[in-house]
């Protein structure tokens, strides 16, 4: 089943276009990595696909209510925002509550286990750490309980136990049935943890396919001017970034 | 102290200050007697000062004290900053201007509520400028930008109506109006603003899911089924029909919107939604207490409303800010 279908999706940013005639579709039990060197256009990318932002080309979710898509997707920004001092199970009960669900609703409970916040429920969201706070950001999204989740860096800021912590729920949540698409610059993580891979360069997709298939030394050149020292582990495959190269 | 625990408090906290607030004046009568005065059908002098000075007084305190609470709230929490106001979006400065101009021009005097009229159609004037700037397409950063704007041109062109004032008695009542006062208020007054004050507490009490989903940003509000223009569209019109009808019968009372909210957001968990009826509350409180005080500390002196409130407000507000500052 397509959860996300965006055809001939541009983006402009005064004349520059962002974003050039992406098409991709995202079907049920995908975990989507969107890799790309900065400026890539992945932000873009996800935000214009929510119709969060104007696109020409026809996005899935854009056409929606707001309402409608609430029920469709999940979002998580990059940039962690929480203005007022709500205790951490209001603030992941506001998923809940954004599908017109009680705050006491059970996803919110499983939400809060998947990210292990069970010991801060009763803390005030912003007095946690940086690190804390994006796990409680993604437990909010984790508790909208929608089929697509969307998620802009999520693991930025998180220690190396959490980064794999989240890469697992979300790998979880494809193999129940949802899909997720997250962007990464971590390009380890995306290998081992994703089922597919879109790469992003210049307002274009440059590669979507299996990790396997797409993290190649030519595309690391190509699209991110490094070599990346490679090897293959018990837990997946490992990148190292060893050295820029001249595009 | 639960949430329910905290509305009962400041439910019976406004009835007190309310009940306090009628037996204050300056007939030299006990408060049993003003207030059987007040039921007794006599017609006598007291029964007339209870019914057509100090009920309308009271009932004008809690009006404006709900209306510049609410708002308060509702403004914080939709550009998520603890330092917003209802004055923000220009709506009291152009409601200023209205009555500056008709006190300049005469018209105040042609009838009896022509002051407050106005003072709504400069309102009305403000909040239509605010949308043509602020409108559908706006975000929070426009409407902040676009009340600054409004403010300085209303506040402008009210310091050139008295610049250029001929008459200096007109003069002083516009200086004297603008510093904000609930003296010889009537019934009148009352049922000239209840109704645009109604419409926009209920407004405002619709922001409440808005802005809960608003503590995480504008992006993740409207991917939370947020519909951000339509939120800011009530938003906007809650708050104007509220501060507009207010400062048209009241005149400009500042802080009661920036320091109520700031007060009682630790008491609600810092959940916005809550925030709007708390505040409410504690915004007729406020105002019934500084309207109660204006009459006991010089009562010979018509002390007005919104010197009181900003000599009081200030420096709370001070020792806010000193306690943030030691925080962070």
């Amino acid at each position: 089943m397509t959860l996300l279908r965006l055809d001939n999706l541009t983006v402009r940013r005064g004349p520059c276009a962002v974003l050039s005639h992406v098409s991709l579709t995202v079907g049920a039990g995908e975990c989507v990595g969107l890799i790309g060197p900065n400026g890539a256009g992945k932000t873009t990318l996800m935000r214009a696909a929510l119709g969060l932002m104007p696109a020409e080309g026809t996005a899935s979710l854009a056409g929606l209510t707001a309402a409608a898509r609430a029920a469709q997707a999940a979002w998580l920004p990059q940039s962690p925002q929480i203005a007022w001092p709500v205790s951490v199970r209001h603030l992941v009960s506001l998923g809940a509550m954004a599908r017109g669900r009680p705050a006491d609703h059970p996803t919110v409970q499983r939400a809060l286990d998947r990210m292990a916040l069970g010991p801060f429920a009763g803390r005030t969201a912003n007095g946690l750490s940086g690190g804390e706070q994006a796990r409680v950001l993604i437990a909010r999204a984790l508790a909208q309980d929608t089929p697509l989740l969307m998620a802009d860096e999520p693991t930025a800021g998180l220690d190396p136990a959490q980064q794999i912590r989240t890469m697992r729920v979300f790998r979880d949540l494809a193999a129940e049935g949802h899909s997720v698409v997250v962007s990464l610059h971590d390009l380890g993580l995306a290998a081992r943890h994703c089922t597919r891979i879109i790469v992003l360069h210049a307002g274009g997709v440059a590669a979507d396919g299996p990790p396997d298939a797409v993290l190649t030394d030519a595309l690391m050149a190509r699209v991110f001017g490094i070599t990346a020292y490679r090897a293959e582990t018990a837990a997946g495959a490992v990148f190292f970034p060893m050295d820029t190269v001249a595009p | 102290m639960s949430y329910r625990h905290l509305i009962a408090a400041l439910t019976m906290l406004v009835v007190a200050l309310f009940a306090l607030s009628l037996v204050t004046g300056v007939a030299r009568v006990g408060p049993g007697e003003s207030l059987a005065a007040l039921f007794r059908d006599d017609g006598g002098p007291l029964t007339m000062v209870m019914r057509e000075i100090r009920l309308p007084r009271a009932i004008l305190a809690v009006m404006i004290g709900v209306s510049l609470g609410l708002s308060g709230a509702a403004m914080q929490g939709f550009l998520r900053n603890p330092l917003a106001e209802p004055g923000l979006i220009g709506v009291s400065s152009s409601a200023a201007l209205g009555a500056v101009l008709a006190l300049q021009t005469g018209f105040a005097a042609s009838f009896a509520l022509a002051l407050p009229v106005a003072a709504l159609v400069g309102a009305l004037v403000g909040v239509g400028a605010i949308l043509f700037l602020a409108g559908p397409g706006g975000g929070a950063f426009t409407l902040i930008l676009a009340g600054i704007a409004l403010s300085a041109l209303t506040g402008a062109l009210t310091s050139l109506v008295l610049n250029l004032s001929p008459n200096p008695f007109a003069a002083n009542e516009i200086v004297f109006w603008m510093m904000g006062s609930l003296a010889d208020r009537s019934f009148d007054h009352v049922l000239m603003a209840l109704p645009i004050m109604a419409l926009g507490w209920l407004a405002l009490a619709r922001t409440g899911r808005g802005l809960e989903a608003l503590t995480l940003g504008e992006d993740a509000a409207a991917s939370m089924g947020v519909d951000l223009a339509r939120l800011r569209l009530i938003l906007l019109g809650g708050v104007a029909a509220s501060v507009g009808a207010a400062t048209a019968v009241a005149g400009a009372i500042g802080f009661v919107g920036l320091v109520v909210p700031h007060l009682l957001r630790p008491l609600v968990g810092g959940r916005p939604s809550r925030l709007l009826l708390a505040s409410a509350l504690g915004g007729a409180a406020l105002v019934l207490a500084a309207d109660i005080a204006v009459r006991m500390v010089l009562p010979g002196r018509d002390l007005k409303l919104g010197v009181l409130m900003a000599l009081v407000g200030a420096p709370v507000f001070l020792n806010l800010i000193w306690r943030m500052r030691g925080q962070s």
